[in-house]
C-alpha cells in the first residue's frame, strides 16, 4: 500500500502540497517558538556592568527571612537595609558605594553615587575635574562642564556646579563628593574591594563573632539560624543592628560576599532583566501554546479536507477489493509519509527563525535586547514529535471517514456530500463550546480577577474557536444564504452560481472558512479583550480619585520631600500623598512568606481625595495601628494580623476595613509604615473655602525643577484611558503578528488545494457561454462569500469571547465604555478578503474553454 | 444438462430513500461461460441489479448467491475479499487509478490481496487484451479503448468467477467500442468467463448469448441470440410501454 501512497502523492500533490506546507509551517512555528521559549530561559544574564571593575564586592544580603512552620521561609526586601557602618573600619581600602534617586531637573532617571565608586564599572572623565566640594557634581550626560544644574534627591531640589564629564555607565548616573554622597543617602549600599576574596571572607567572620555582620552563603545558601522562633530574623539578639542609636536606620545583618558573574546581581537592572525574562518566557510560551493550537486546527482540517477530495478515489480502490482496513492504511501511510518529511523540514528551518523572532520582541518591548538565541535541539526534536503526532491525530478522523466510503460509491456521480455534520462532531463542538461558555461563566462568578488574565483568558478563547470550528458546517448554510440575499437580488447568473457553489460543498465552505474563523476571531478576541482589560484597569485606577488635582513624578523616584512641602505651602490647597510600599505576611497556614503591595495614605485625606470602595468597616478607623485589606487577604474584622514591612522590621495591624473587589489597591496602611519610600503621587483638593482657581497653575509652579507635572483630573483620566499600549495588549499583538502569517498561509493553502476540484466545474461555466471576465466574478464572488462565512463565523466567537471577559469584569469595575479595536480587525478581515481573492483568481485564469470536464 | 448458476438473485428486492423502488422482487441466475446482457431504460434498475449481484450493494430483501456463497451471510471484510478474488468490475468510466500505470493498475488487485503481482501473469494478461507494448503507460497516455482494456485487464488478473462490466463501451465511439465488445465475447468463447454487462446498446447488447429486459425494477423477458435490430424493436416496445 506505500507504494500506492507514494504514487497517489505524485499525482495528487497541490493536496499534499497543502498539508505539507501546513505541517511544516506548523512545526517550524512551534520548534521557533519553543527556542525562543528556551531562549528566554537560558540565555545567560548580563555581565557585571556596575561592578565589573572590582573583584570583590560586599553587599548586604537584602532579604527577609521568617521562621514559618515548615522551617524558613524568606522573601527579597522591597526595601534595601544596607551595611553596618562598622565594616568600613574593617575592611580598610574599601570603597564604600552609595546607590540613590538623583536626577538632573528634567533629565532621564538617573542614580547619585559617590565620586570613589565611579572606578567600580569603571567610569572615568572623560572631561573636567573629580568633585572636590560639597556643591560639586560630576555626570555622565545631560549638562556641560561648568555649568549649573538642578539635582532633584528625595530630599528636594538643589543646584550644584557640573564640574566634570565621565564615562557613560550601565545607567546615567549623577557623581557627588563621598561626604556629600553620605549626608544625601546614608546607607551604604556596598563595599568595593580589590583585595584576595579569601582575605575578606576572613575579616567578615570576626566581624560575625562580634554580631556586626554574618556572611550568608549567597543566594541559595542557606542562612545560619539566627531566626527566633516565629518571629523575623532580626529580632532577637543578633537583630537589627541599629547604626549609631535607636534613631539610625536598619542594616542587613547578613552579607554577602560577590565575586565574578554574581556581581550582576547588584547592577541596576538586574531585577528588570529577570522581569523582563519572566515577561519574554511568557510571551512565548503563549505564543508557542497558540501556534501549536493553530497547527493542529489547521493541519487537521487540511487533512479532513485532502481526504474528501478523494472519496471517489477511495471508493474506486473499495470496488477493486480493498478492505476498509486497507483504505485507513493508506491513508495513514500517507500522513506519515508526508507527516514525517514536513515535521522535519520545519523542525530544522524553525529554530533559524529564534533570531528574527527575539528581535521582533525585543523592539516591540516584549523581551530584553540581550538573549541571545538558544541552540539546543529539544524544541525542534518536540516540534518534529508533536507534528508527527499532529499529523496522525489529525488523520485519525479522516481515515475512519475514508475506511467508511461505500464501493458503490464509485459508479455514482455522487455530487452531493455525505453529511458532514456527523454525531461525533456535534457532541465534540457543542462540548467545547459548551467548556468555553461554562468556564468563562464559572470565572465570571467566582473569580472574576483571575478571568481578565492572559492565561485563564487564552484558553477560553481557544476553546471558544475550536468549537465554533467544528460547528461550522451548521452554520455554513444559513451564513451563505444570509449572505446571497443582496446577491441573488442582482441579475443575471452570478448569485445563483456563486451561493450554489459555495452551499453545495458545505465541507470545502467550512474548512476554507475555518483560517479565516482562527484568523479574525484571535485577532478581535485578543486584541478586543486587551482594550476591554486596559479600559476596566484605567477605571479601575481613576473611577476612585474625587481629587482635583494630581501631582505626580515624571521617573520612578517619586515626589521628593521639598516638593511635597511645597505643594503643602501652596494657598489653599489640602495635599494628600499616597506611598507605594509593600507588606510581608505569612501564608498558606504561616508557611509561606508573601509580598503584598500596599498603599500608604494619610487617613485624613483617604476618605477626601479618594472614595475607595469598602464592602465592611469603614476606612475613617484607619491607624498607625490599623489596615484595611481587600479579601484576598482572606481576613475579618477587628483580626490582628502580624506583618511585616518593607524593611522587614515587624508590626501587628488590626483590620478596619474590608475593601470592595474593585479596590484599586490590595491594602491601605498610614504613610507610618511606608518607610523611606516617597510618595508615588499626591492628591490635591481645594481647601474649603478656598478658591478653586489658579490652584492648578499654582502646583504646576510647586512642581517644576522637581521632576514632577501637576494635571487636573480629568486630564489624568484620559491619559491613564489612552495609556493604551499595556503589556498584555502589545504582547497579544506580538503573538497575533505571529500567528496571522500562519493562518493566512492556511487559507491559501486551502483554496489552492481546492482549485483542482473547481476547475472541472469552471470548464463547465465556460462552455455554457460565461465569458472570462463573468467566470472570474463568479470566482471571486465566491471566495469573498467564503470569507464573509469565516467572519461571521469569528464574529460568534468574538462575540462570545468578550461578553463572558465583560461579565467578569463588570463586577470589577461595573459598566465600562471600551474602544473596540477596529482599524486592526478591519485590517485582518481586508488581507483575509484580499488573499482569498488572489489564491482563487490565479487557478481560474488558467481555465480555457477548451477544458472539458472529465 | 444446464451448467449451474455462478450468480444467482433470488427475490431481490431494492429499496432507496423517499420510496423508490429500484428492483422489485428479481430472480435471475447467470450461468458459467454465459455471456448474458442486462438492458432497460434509464431508471429501470439495471444498475442496481449489477451492483447487488457484484456485492457492491446489499438488497432490502432477497438473496444473492455468487460462486456458491450467500452474501448476506458476509461481513464487509469478508464481502471485500469475495468481491477481491471472484469478482471483476469493469466501469463505464474506465476508473483507473491515474497515477498509476497499466500494468500497475493490473497488479492493483493483487496488490491488495497482499500478493506480490507476478510480472509474467501481468504481462500475459496486457497480452490477452493487445497492450503488451502499453504496459509502461499511464492512463492519460492512452486513448478511451485502450484504458477500457486496461481495466478489463485489471478485473482479470485474480481469474474471477464473473465480470460484471457496467455500460462499458457508454464512454467509447463505435470502433473501440468494437474492440472492447469482441474482447469480452472471445473471454467467454475461449476462456468460458462468466460475463454479466449493463448496457443501453443493442449493438453492444447482441455480443450476448442473452438479453435479459428491465423495466421498473422487474423483469420483462429475454431474448437468446439476439440481433440488434430484434432487441431494438423489444426497447422501443418496452420504452412505449413504460
Amino acid at each position: 500500500m506505500l507504494r500506492i501512497a507514494w504514487s497517489t502523492l505524485r499525482v495528487r500533490w497541490p493536496s499534499f502540497a497543502g498539508t505539507f506546507v501546513a505541517l511544516a509551517l506548523g512545526a517550524a512555528l512551534t520548534a521557533a517558538l519553543g527556542q525562543v521559549l528556551v531562549s528566554s530561559v537560558s540565555s545567560p544574564g548580563r555581565a557585571p556592568q556596575r561592578y565589573a571593575a572590582v573583584p570583590v564586592v560586599v553587599a548586604p544580603d537584602e532579604r527577609m527571612a521568617v521562621r514559618s512552620r515548615l522551617g524558613e521561609s524568606t522573601a527579597p526586601l522591597a526595601e534595601p537595609r544596607g551595611l553596618a557602618a562598622g565594616l568600613v573600619a574593617r575592611l580598610p581600602g574599601a570603597v564604600v558605594d552609595r546607590v540613590f534617586p538623583a536626577r538632573l531637573a528634567g533629565g532621564p532617571p538617573a542614580v547619585g553615587r559617590p565620586w570613589s565608586a565611579a572606578r567600580t564599572a569603571p567610569q572615568p572623565l572623560v572631561a573636567g575635574r573629580a568633585p572636590a566640594a560639597d556643591s560639586e557634581i560630576v555626570v555622565t550626560g545631560g549638562a556641560r562642564v561648568g555649568a549649573r544644574a538642578r539635582v532633584v534627591t528625595a530630599a528636594g531640589a538643589r543646584a550644584y556646579r557640573v564640574v566634570g564629564l565621565a564615562a557613560p555607565g550601565p545607567q546615567p548616573t549623577v557623581f557627588f563628593t563621598d561626604e556629600r554622597a553620605a549626608r544625601l543617602s546614608p546607607r551604604i549600599d556596598a563595599l568595593a574591594l580589590w583585595r584576595p576574596v579569601a582575605e575578606v571572607r576572613a575579616v567578615l567572620g570576626e566581624a560575625a563573632a562580634t554580631g556586626a555582620a554574618t556572611e550568608g552563603t549567597g543566594w541559595s545558601g542557606t542562612p545560619p539560624d539566627t531566626a527566633p522562633a516565629g518571629g523575623a530574623s532580626h529580632a532577637a539578639a543578633n537583630g537589627p543592628v541599629r547604626d549609631g542609636g535607636a534613631g539610625g536606620p536598619v542594616v542587613s545583618e547578613r552579607v554577602r560576599v560577590l565575586t565574578g558573574a554574581e556581581r550582576a546581581l547588584l547592577d541596576p537592572f538586574h531585577e528588570a532583566d529577570e522581569e523582563a525574562r519572566d515577561n519574554a518566557s511568557t510571551i512565548a510560551g503563549i505564543a508557542a501554546g497558540f501556534a501549536a493550537f493553530v497547527a493542529v486546527f489547521v493541519v487537521s482540517s487540511t487533512f479532513a479536507f485532502a481526504v474528501g477530495q478523494r472519496r471517489r478515489e477511495f471508493a474506486l480502490l473499495r470496488t477493486l477489493g480493498a478492505t476498509a482496513r486497507q483504505i485507513r492504511r493508506m491513508v495513514y501511510g500517507e500522513a506519515l509519509l508526508v507527516a514525517v518529511t514536513a515535521a522535519a523540514l520545519g523542525a530544522l528551518t524553525g529554530p533559524l527563525a529564534t533570531g528574527p523572532i527575539l528581535r521582533l520582541l525585543a523592539s516591540l518591548g516584549m523581551a530584553p535586547a540581550w538573549l541571545r538565541p538558544a541552540t539546543g535541539a529539544a524544541p525542534a526534536l518536540v516540534a518534529f514529535g508533536a507534528g508527527v503526532l499532529v499529523a496522525v491525530l489529525g488523520v485519525a478522523l479522516a481515515a475512519r471517514r475514508a475506511g467508511r466510503v461505500r464501493p458503490a460509491e464509485a459508479l455514482r456521480e455522487a455530487a452531493v456530500e455525505p453529511r458532514v455534520m456527523t454525531p461525533g462532531r456535534w457532541l465534540a463542538g457543542g462540548g467545547l463550546l459548551a467548556a468555553a461558555v461554562g468556564s468563562m461563566l464559572v470565572n465570571a462568578v467566582t473569580d472574576p480577577a483571575g478571568a481578565t488574565n492572559n492565561k485563564t483568558f487564552m484558553p477560553v478563547v481557544m476553546l471558544l474557536i475550536a468549537g465554533v470550528g467544528l460547528l461550522a458546517p451548521v452554520f455554513v448554510g444559513p451564513a451563505a444564504r444570509l449572505l446571497a440575499v443582496p446577491l441573488g437580488r442582482a441579475r443575471g447568473a452570478g448569485g445563483l452560481v456563486v451561493t450554489a457553489g459555495a452551499m453545495a460543498s458545505t465541507r470545502r465552505t467550512a474548512a476554507t472558512a475555518a483560517p479565516v474563523l482562527v484568523t479574525v476571531a484571535l485577532a478581535a478576541t485578543l486584541l478586543g479583550g486587551a482594550a476591554l482589560t486596559d479600559a476596566t484597569k484605567a477605571a479601575m485606577r481613576t473611577a476612585p480619585v474625587r481629587a482635583d488635582h494630581l501631582v505626580l513624578p515624571t521617573g520612578a523616584a517619586g515626589l521628593d520631600r521639598q516638593l511635597v512641602e511645597r505643594l503643602r505651602a501652596v494657598p489653599g490647597a489640602e495635599v494628600t500623598t499616597t506611598t507605594r510600599t509593600s507588606l510581608y505576611t505569612l501564608e498558606g497556614e504561616g508557611t509561606q512568606l508573601i509580598r503584598r503591595p500596599a498603599e500608604a495614605v494619610d487617613p485624613a485625606g483617604l476618605t477626601t481625595v479618594l472614595s475607595i470602595p469598602v464592602s465592611a468597616g469603614s476606612l475613617a478607623g484607619l491607624r498607625d495601628d490599623t489596615i484595611a485589606v481587600s479579601p484576598t487577604w482572606e481576613l475579618g474584622l477587628g483580626e490582628r494580623v502580624r506583618l511585616w514591612r518593607a524593611d522587614g522590621s515587624p508590626v501587628a495591624l488590626t483590620v478596619v476595613a474590608l475593601l470592595g473587589a474593585d479596590a484599586p489597591a490590595d491594602s491601605y496602611v498610614t504613610p507610618a509604615h511606608a518607610g523611606a519610600a516617597l510618595p508615588s503621587a499626591a492628591y490635591v483638593t481645594p481647601r474649603p473655602g478656598a478658591p478653586a482657581a489658579g490652584l492648578g497653575e499654582a502646583l504646576e509652579r510647586a512642581a517644576e525643577g522637581h521632576n514632577a507635572r501637576a494635571v487636573t483630573r480629568a486630564a489624568w483620566a484620559t491619559e491613564v484611558a489612552d495609556g493604551g499600549a499595556s503589556a498584555g495588549r502589545l504582547g497579544a499583538l506580538a503573538v497575533l503578528a505571529i500567528m496571522l502569517g500562519y493562518t493566512v498561509i492556511a487559507m491559501v493553502n486551502t483554496l489552492l488545494m481546492a482549485a483542482p476540484d473547481r476547475a472541472g466545474e469552471h470548464g463547465a461555466l465556460r462552455l455554457l457561454g460565461a465569458t472570462r471576465p463573468q467566470l472570474l466574478r463568479y470566482v471571486v464572488g465566491e471566495a469573498l462569500l467564503v470569507v464573509a462565512v469565516g467572519v461571521l463565523l469569528s464574529a460568534v466567537a468574538t462575540a462570545l469571547g468578550l461578553l463572558g471577559l465583560y461579565a467578569a469584569l463588570l463586577q470589577l469595575s461595573g459598566p465600562v465604555p471600551f474602544d473596540v479595536p477596529w482599524e486592526p480587525v478591519a485590517g485582518v478581515i481586508v488581507l483575509c478578503g484580499v488573499l482569498a481573492v488572489a489564491a482563487v483568481v490565479v487557478p481560474a485564469t488558467r481555465v480555457r474553454a477548451a477544458a472539458i470536464p472529465r | 444438462m444446464k451448467p449451474p448458476h455462478v450468480v444467482d438473485l433470488i427475490s431481490v428486492t431494492r429499496h432507496y430513500a423517499h420510496g423508490v423502488t429500484a428492483l422489485d422482487d428479481v430472480s435471475i441466475g447467470f450461468g458459467a461461460g454465459t455471456f448474458t446482457a442486462v438492458m432497460g431504460p434509464s431508471g429501470s434498475g439495471k444498475s442496481t441489479l449489477l451492483q447487488c449481484a457484484a456485492g457492491l450493494d446489499r438488497p432490502s430483501a432477497g438473496r444473492v448467491v455468487v460462486d456458491g456463497r450467500d452474501l448476506a451471510e458476509l461481513g464487509d471484510r469478508r464481502l471485500t475479499l469475495l468481491r477481491r478474488d471472484r469478482i471483476g468490475f469493469v466501469f463505464q468510466s474506465f476508473n483507473l487509478l491515474p497515477s498509476l500505470t497499466a500494468a500497475q493498475n493490473v497488479a492493483l488487485p493483487l496488490r491488495l490481496a497482499g500478493r506480490r503481482p507476478d510480472a509474467r501473469q501481468v504481462r500475459q494478461s496486457l497480452a490477452a487484451v493487445g497492450l503488451a507494448e502499453r504496459a509502461g503507460h499511464r492512463p492519460a497516455e492512452m486513448s478511451g479503448g485502450q484504458q477500457q482494456r486496461v481495466a478489463i485487464a485489471r478485473a482479470l488478473i485474480t481469474r474471477p468467477a464473473v465480470l460484471f462490466a457496467d455500460e462499458p463501451t457508454g464512454a467509447l465511439d463505435a470502433g473501440t467500442s468494437r474492440e472492447v465488445l469482441r474482447l469480452l465475447r472471445d473471454l467467454v468463447d475461449g476462456q468460458a468467463q462468466t460475463v454479466v454487462m449493463v448496457t443501453h446498446d443493442p449493438v453492444a447488447a447482441s455480443y450476448a448469448d442473452r438479453v435479459v429486459f428491465l423495466a421498473d425494477g422487474r423483469i420483462y423477458g429475454e431474448l437468446r441470440d439476439p440481433s440488434a435490430e430484434e432487441i431494438a424493436t423489444r426497447m422501443l416496445h418496452l420504452e412505449a410501454s413504460c
